[in-house]
């Protein structure tokens, strides 16, 4: 039996009446398709009304920052005062904080392998396993515990994400592991240069932060366009 | 990579979705809010042409309907005019204006798209109130955010990606049996 979209729609908006109501509710009750149908049909509405009131509230930002602008503005009507804003303000892109500049180019590094359950068990695998499923906190817990002598490059390097990835990320342990990352000097120094230039960013140390991007621009192609924009944002300031 | 490709990205797979929408809303309102007054529209009919227009977008990028070759302001403005172009048809206040709509924007709008006004949510409300917060969210973010299971696990911090997948096929035949439930005692 085919599902009628367009019924669903109309039972949700409320525009089936009578004997069509009835006949609806009857298939409903015996119909397991048009249930499912149903289900999702109503898990989407919920999702575009969810969507719709973070745009409202996204919307009711917008205005009272601009209405507070406005408000300053009066104190500023000087035309010459106007004529430089202006300026800057067509010359200059956007600033966003750092914490939203933060957000907006943060992304858990993912590995390169796939590991699964049944791989030939090592230590290393083990870990990496961990860190696939996303058990940040035990991966943490197991490489101090373990205290691998011969510590790769890599373990050091997902065990910088697995800092950056927890609930309340530990940053300032996630910049000593990346600084143990880049001092090694192996495959993963420029993904070291990145989240560490990133962190610092998180961490308002602009400095540090741009210092990491160039040395990054300088060396690879990896990130380079968002290390540039990154850079960009930051000259802001 | 740039700053656009990577906001589709982002929004496609589920990452920093309402810092990317707030920098797209910021970019595009005073284009769509300018049309709509040039097409004799409000303030009020241009929100809400553009949010409903921001959802299309987000929807298409999630169902890979979104045409990749657009800029974003571009593909956005070719919505918002199909959609007050839809609004004219229905609402006679618009009629005024005789706009020529023959410059074709490669967008995709679903005939039926609606969202439901604060009147329809009680119909939604009634069956998803019982449901609890944990089974919405992964409903949400399977139908709607369309995110894979390994996201979900992740997101909702199960175990693996099987837990999720058992909690999302337990949470809609909940969902299925209350809609059920609520059409026999309409009935009765």
């Amino acid at each position: 039996m085919t599902v009628d979209r367009r019924k669903i729609d109309a039972f949700l908006k409320g525009e089936l009446k009578g004997e069509e109501l009835i006949r609806f509710q009857e298939q409903l009750a015996s119909n397991d398709e048009l249930a499912e149908a149903l289900s999702e049909a109503s898990i989407i509405q919920h999702g575009r009304v969810e969507l719709k009131n973070k745009l409202d509230s996204i919307h009711k930002d917008y205005e009272q920052n601009k209405g507070s602008k406005r408000l300053d503005q009066k104190w500023y009507l000087v035309a010459a005062v106007l004529i430089v804003l202006i300026t800057i303000y067509l010359l200059v892109p956007k600033k966003y904080s750092n914490d939203e500049l933060y957000t907006a180019y943060f992304e858990i590094a993912q590995p390169a392998s796939i590991y699964r359950g049944d791989d030939k068990q090592t230590k290393s695998s083990d870990l990496m396993l961990l860190f696939q499923k996303g058990d940040y906190e035990q991966y943490i817990l197991e490489y101090e515990q373990l205290r691998i002598k011969e510590q790769t490059e890599k373990e050091l390097f997902y065990l910088a994400q697995c800092h950056l990835a927890l609930d309340s990320p530990n940053f300032e342990s996630a910049i000593i592991v990346l600084n143990q990352v880049i001092q090694s000097e192996g495959s993963y120094k420029v993904q070291g240069l990145w989240y560490s230039g990133l962190v610092y960013v998180k961490q308002n140390k602009k400095q540090k932060a741009v210092d990491r991007l160039r040395q990054l621009i300088n060396v690879s192609d990896y990130k380079k366009e968002e290390a540039r924009e990154l850079i960009q944002q930051l000259s802001w300031e | 990579m740039k700053e656009e490709e990577r906001w589709i990205r982002y929004l496609k797979e589920g990452k920093n979705e309402e810092f990317v929408l707030k920098q797209i809303y910021i970019s595009n309102w005073q284009p769509i809010l300018s049309l709509v007054l040039k097409l004799g529209g409000d303030q009020e009919l241009a929100k809400d042409i553009f949010h409903d227009t921001l959802i299309i977008f987000y929807e298409n990028i999630k169902n890979d309907k979104f045409n990749h070759a657009s800029k974003i302001g571009t593909y956005l403005y070719g919505i918002a005019k199909l959609l007050v172009y839809k609004r004219i048809r229905e609402d006679k206040k618009l009629s005024l204006v005789k706009k020529s709509f023959s410059d074709e924007q490669k967008v995709y709008i679903d005939d039926d798209f609606w969202v439901a006004t604060s009147q329809q949510q009680e119909m939604l409300k009634e069956a998803l109130s019982s449901l609890q917060d944990g089974c919405i969210k992964v409903l949400t973010y399977f139908y709607y955010q369309k995110l894979s299971m390994k996201q979900i696990a992740r997101l909702m911090n199960f175990k693996n990606e099987q837990v999720a997948k058992n909690k999302k096929s337990k949470c809609l035949n909940y969902l299925k049996k209350k809609w059920k439930e609520l059409s026999v005692r309409k009935q009765k």
